[in-house]
């Protein structure tokens, strides 16, 4: 649990001590965030919430009611009075107005107002109320500072300073974190001793879009991303195609990885020049673009469409994406699978596929999401979830052992009286099943020097 | 104070009543629900769920035949069912090593073909089916193949199962050759040494008395989950308590009873849980719920009225008042709050406590406040009672003592706690809801303060009301207790009484807003027996017998 303050506003606190006197800040809410150092150089010298958005493992929650319009009245207070010691006090910051739950993983404090032409500039970035994890927050939650007893009185704080010895350079204001923490709500009600089953399927292919069948999105390339009217194994009706001048780079969606090590990647790709499949990562630090191109190489065929099918592995990977390039001007693809495990032997699927039983492949978040999301896939699922769940007690007037048997199999293992709550189509618990985020901008870049740890490793 | 003394002097009878409905499905009855916000996209069914017209003329009804060739091999073939040959457009044949398959994904599918490939242009007629030679197998492992017809874009359906076991070599053809005069083994040798006519001709004896002696070889294996043959461990399964269920197939009812000395070591427990989820071939995790109160029956009295009870008389005797509601705010006589006399005066004519009446009137819990409600009523005659306690985890009921010991919801001191709870008053009143707090003897003598207060006049309508309250556990609280009291109501000659239905009570933890620096003591030191904590004296005159030692502490 770290924080990283804004030396620009520090210069600014610097220049100017009451600046916080009486004002207002804003928070900015990252769904995920790398883990960062305290003060660490590579964001120290951001100056406004949006700086951060555009760098790797930045993400911003993305919800309705957010960004929060409501903003904090803030003040200073020196104590013991006299002393040089300087407190940032604050209330409760509270969420309402969202209008839905969100997951939260580090929060930026912004000052509400334009600094020397900045507006809204970054005050501080934590992780600390989230002790370093994702939270899952909603409107009736909050961000508080815990109240410290060693002061009298008014006793929240973000964050202090003391005031540096005259003539000492700005780099001499030391800011220090108050005892930042989420305050929870009253919950929904839920009956006591409620166990919530969080079921995850057995198969993840983590591809937004594998077939391209309503459009492009969360692809990204170096050239020109088009929509074919063919598909490589007779389902669907469209397959991707990229080109232009060679070499033809092709983006996926970036996912998270839980830390899974082992990867299997599939296509059917055809085109001009040879095919290089990479596993793009990251791990939870994001101080390091990390690709496993493997040895393969693939002879693309103009006219037929190969299947490829490559394991890959990476170290603590926190988040991925795949990467193809093509040493030729064009390359097409279709059902693109990648799926934790070595299981290249494993036939493609995504949400829409039926070979199974009805509802057994999904789109992760429902079918609002079709070709927008990952596809997920449970072994019957709708007769296994109702054997292991399913519950009538209507007009039973005395629940006996024999008329528990008649329910839900887990009724049978778990003391009487409890409610078993399952929750499926879900990857982790307490998941909110929020589809990926699209992409924008341009692909990776090479890495340009050794020291360039944020390029990718130019495989040819 | 001994047990005995807890019990009231004079009590003969309940103190109230409380009743409790079960109504509609529980939680969890439907199928593939995403969250339990029904209208959600995610939470509904992507696919109808009418049952596919189709179904009946295929189910079951194709003739499936299965046999062993060769050590390595089986032989599967079959027959089209009657019928059939509008209703289908794909065959898949499937294999699995642990059961019957009972959709297309429990195995590996080793032949699939659509239609069209069995029609004869010619006479525009299904040909017979395909022999599929199957290798390599296992020997010495039963396999099981199911055949499937997909009858609609959605629905690959069950035709027909059916399992084979895979010989080993046992040598039997050998042992019958050693069996021949040597005139007959040197004349079959000298035609093809070793590939004779005679000896090929006893291999056909020879393998069979293998497939047959593996029949008896798997039944070795009875009790050897991964390799009982399916047949027998049906019956395995029954005779551990854990009747054959259909409806998880065969290969899910191997991984149960693999998992069912595990499962029953732990009944009861978020692991045995867990354990008989994972059978299904479904990872998972289990989390708990946020209500913190100690039976499901505390919180929506599905099953009973829980832990609620009168508030016990010693504790209301040492519960400050908070009596009187007037223009919004709560007075003593003296027009400050009151800390002289009883919660509520809960004496009478007929003993200590309100008297009991039963109802038959319930009503059902606001949408999503749990399964049941509670309804508490009090004496009939004119109803003399003024005013009524009820508390979950410290009172009296059906002449049993609930001390906050057994029934309070345990808490760390400093961390925040909220109690929230539903409330139908047909009766005018002011209803008060509080936070006891206890000390670590859980006795209802151990009481040591209340929390904030929230008093609100009801209005005596049909109406459900949100009533909520929060605090910091103090120093020195162990047990939450959470309390309800209706007070100044007012007399009515209704048979029934006054009552109130009671649905949703939920204590939470809403944060653990403690201070910045906090030393903990280690609680190893601190429990069991006060006389024998570790530490030194304490000074004379001061509270307590001894200076907690913490771990690590040098001195």
């Amino acid at each position: 649990m770290t924080t990283v303050f804004s030396t620009y506003f520090r210069d600014a606190l610097f220049a100017t001590p009451t600046l916080l006197d009486s004002a207002s800040v804003g928070i900015r809410l990252f769904r995920s965030a790398p883990s960062f150092s305290a003060n660490d150089a590579r964001y120290s010298g951001i100056t406004t919430a949006a700086g951060l958005t555009g760098l790797p493992g930045w993400s911003e929650v993305v919800a309705p009611g957010y960004p929060l319009a409501t903003t904090v009245g803030v003040s200073r207070r020196v104590n013991p009075p006299g002393s040089t010691n300087n407190y940032i006090l604050l209330s409760l910051f509270s969420f309402t107005g969202l209008g839905s739950s969100i997951e939260v993983e580090a929060v930026a404090y912004y000052y509400n107002g334009t600094i020397s032409g900045t507006v809204n500039p970054l005050i501080m970035i934590t992780d600390t109320p989230f002790s370093g994890q994702r939270m899952v927050v909603s409107g009736v939650d909050g961000l508080t500072s815990n109240p410290d007893t060693s002061m009298a009185g008014a006793n929240r704080w973000l964050f202090s300073w003391a005031t540096p010895a005259g003539g000492a350079p700005s780099t001499a204001l030391i800011q220090k974190e108050g005892p930042l923490a989420v305050l929870r709500g009253a919950p929904a009600f839920e009956t006591s001793h409620t166990q919530h089953v969080w079921l995850y399927p057995q198969r993840v292919n983590l591809i937004a879009n594998p077939s391209f069948e309503k459009d492009t999105a969360f692809w990204l390339s170096n050239r020109t991303i088009t929509r074919v009217a063919e598909s490589a194994l007779g389902v669907g009706s469209w397959a991707g195609r990229f080109a232009g001048t060679a070499p033809v780079v092709a983006e996926s969606n970036i996912f998270d990885t839980q830390f899974e090590e082992r990867w299997t990647v599939q296509l059917m790709a055809k085109g001009n020049g040879n095919l290089k499949v990479g596993f793009v990562w990251w791990d939870g630090s994001f101080e390091e673009t990390a690709v496993d191109w493997g040895t393969e190489t693939w002879k693309l065929d103009p006219t037929n469409y190969t299947r490829v099918a490559v394991a890959r592995t990476g170290y603590q990977t926190f988040q991925g994406l795949v990467r193809l390039e093509c040493d030729g001007n064009s390359l097409t693809i279709d059902n693109v699978l990648v799926e934790k495990g070595y299981l290249k032997d494993w036939p493609y699927f995504d949400g829409d596929t039926t070979y199974g039983a009805r509802d057994d492949f999904t789109w992760y978040g429902g079918s609002v999401n079709q070709g927008a999301s990952y596809s997920l896939w449970y072994n019957n699922k709708r007769a296994t979830y109702g054997r292991l769940f399913a519950q009538d007690i209507e007009g039973v007037a005395v629940v006996t052992d024999e008329v528990m048997t008649q329910q839900g199999f887990v009724y049978q293992w778990v003391p009487a009286g409890m409610t078993v709550q399952p929750h499926i189509d879900v990857l982790y618990p307490h998941d909110l099943q929020l589809p990926p985020a699209s992409r924008s901008g341009t692909v990776l870049h090479y890495r340009a020097s050794p020291s360039d740890l944020q390029g990718v490793v130019n495989p040819w | 104070m001994s047990d005995s003394e807890w019990w009231p002097d004079g009590y003969a009878n309940p103190a109230f009543t409380v009743q409790r409905q079960i109504y509609g499905p529980a939680l969890g009855g439907d199928y593939v629900r995403g969250s339990t916000v029904a209208t959600l996209p995610s939470t509904v069914l992507r696919f109808q769920t009418t049952p596919d017209p189709n179904v009946a003329d295929v189910q079951n009804k194709a003739l499936l035949v299965t046999r062993p060739v060769d050590y390595t091999s089986a032989e599967i073939f079959w027959g089209w069912p009657d019928g059939l040959q509008d209703k289908w457009t794909e065959v898949a044949l499937v294999r699995s090593g642990f059961g019957s398959p009972i959709t297309v994904n429990d195995g590996q599918t080793v032949f699939r073909a659509s239609k069209t490939t069995f029609i004869s242009m010619e006479h525009d007629i299904l040909v017979p089916g395909p022999s599929v030679i199957d290798t390599p197998l296992q020997s010495g492992q039963w396999y099981y193949y199911a055949l499937f017809f997909k009858t609609s874009p959605l629905d690959w359906v069950l035709g027909m199962t059916s399992s084979v076991v895979i010989p080993r070599d046992y040598h039997h053809a050998d042992h019958l050759w050693d069996t021949l005069p040597p005139f007959y083994q040197y004349t079959d040798s000298n035609i093809r040494e070793g590939n004779g006519f005679l000896r090929n001709f006893l291999k056909i004896f020879g393998y069979e008395l293998d497939v047959f002696r593996e029949y008896v070889e798997q039944w070795q294996e009875v009790y050897h989950i991964d390799k009982c043959p399916m047949a027998l461990l049906r019956h395995v399964g029954t005779n551990f308590g854990l009747a054959y269920q259909q409806g998880i197939g065969d290969i899910r009812r191997r991984a149960l009873i693999a998992a069912l000395p595990l499962m029953l070591q732990m009944r009861g427990t978020p692991i045995a849980l867990k354990q008989s989820i994972l059978a299904s071939k479904y990872d998972c995790d289990i989390t708990e719920g946020t209500n913190l109160m100690l039976l499901p029956d505390d919180s929506d009295f599905a099953g009973g009225t829980g832990n609620w009870a009168s508030l016990h008389p010693v504790t209301d005797a040492l519960v400050p008042t908070v009596a009187t509601y007037q223009d919004g705010n709560l007075y003593d006589e003296g027009g400050n709050l009151l800390y002289d006399e009883p919660l509520v005066d809960m004496l009478l004519p007929e003993g200590p406590f309100p008297k009991a009446v039963f109802t038959a009137n319930v009503v059902l819990p606001p949408v999503g406040q749990g399964r049941g409600t509670m309804r508490v009523s009090s004496v009939a005659k004119a109803d003399e009672t003024a005013d009524l306690a009820i508390a979950c985890g410290d009172g009296v009921i059906n002449e049993r003592v609930i001390s906050p010991l057994y029934s309070g919801v345990p808490v760390e001191p400093g961390w925040q706690y909220g109690f929230s709870v539903q409330i139908k008053e047909p009766y005018p009143c002011v209803t008060n809801c509080f936070l006891f707090w206890f000390g670590a003897g859980g006795k209802p003598g151990d009481y040591l303060s209340l929390s904030s207060v929230t008093a609100l006049p009801a209005p005596g309508d049909t109406n459900w009301h949100t009533y909520s309250v929060a605090g910091a556990a103090p120093p020195g609280a162990v047990y939450l207790v959470p309390v309800i009291a209706f007070t100044v109501r007012p007399s009515t000659t209704d048979p029934g009484g006054a009552y109130y239905d009671i649905a949703g009570a939920i204590v939470y933890l809403l944060g653990k807003d403690s201070a910045v620096v906090v030393a903990a003591p280690d609680s190893y030191l601190t429990l069991g027996d006060p006389s024998e904590l570790l530490g030194d004296a304490q000074a004379p005159g001061a509270p307590g017998g001894f200076v907690e030692k913490v771990l690590g502490d040098p001195l």
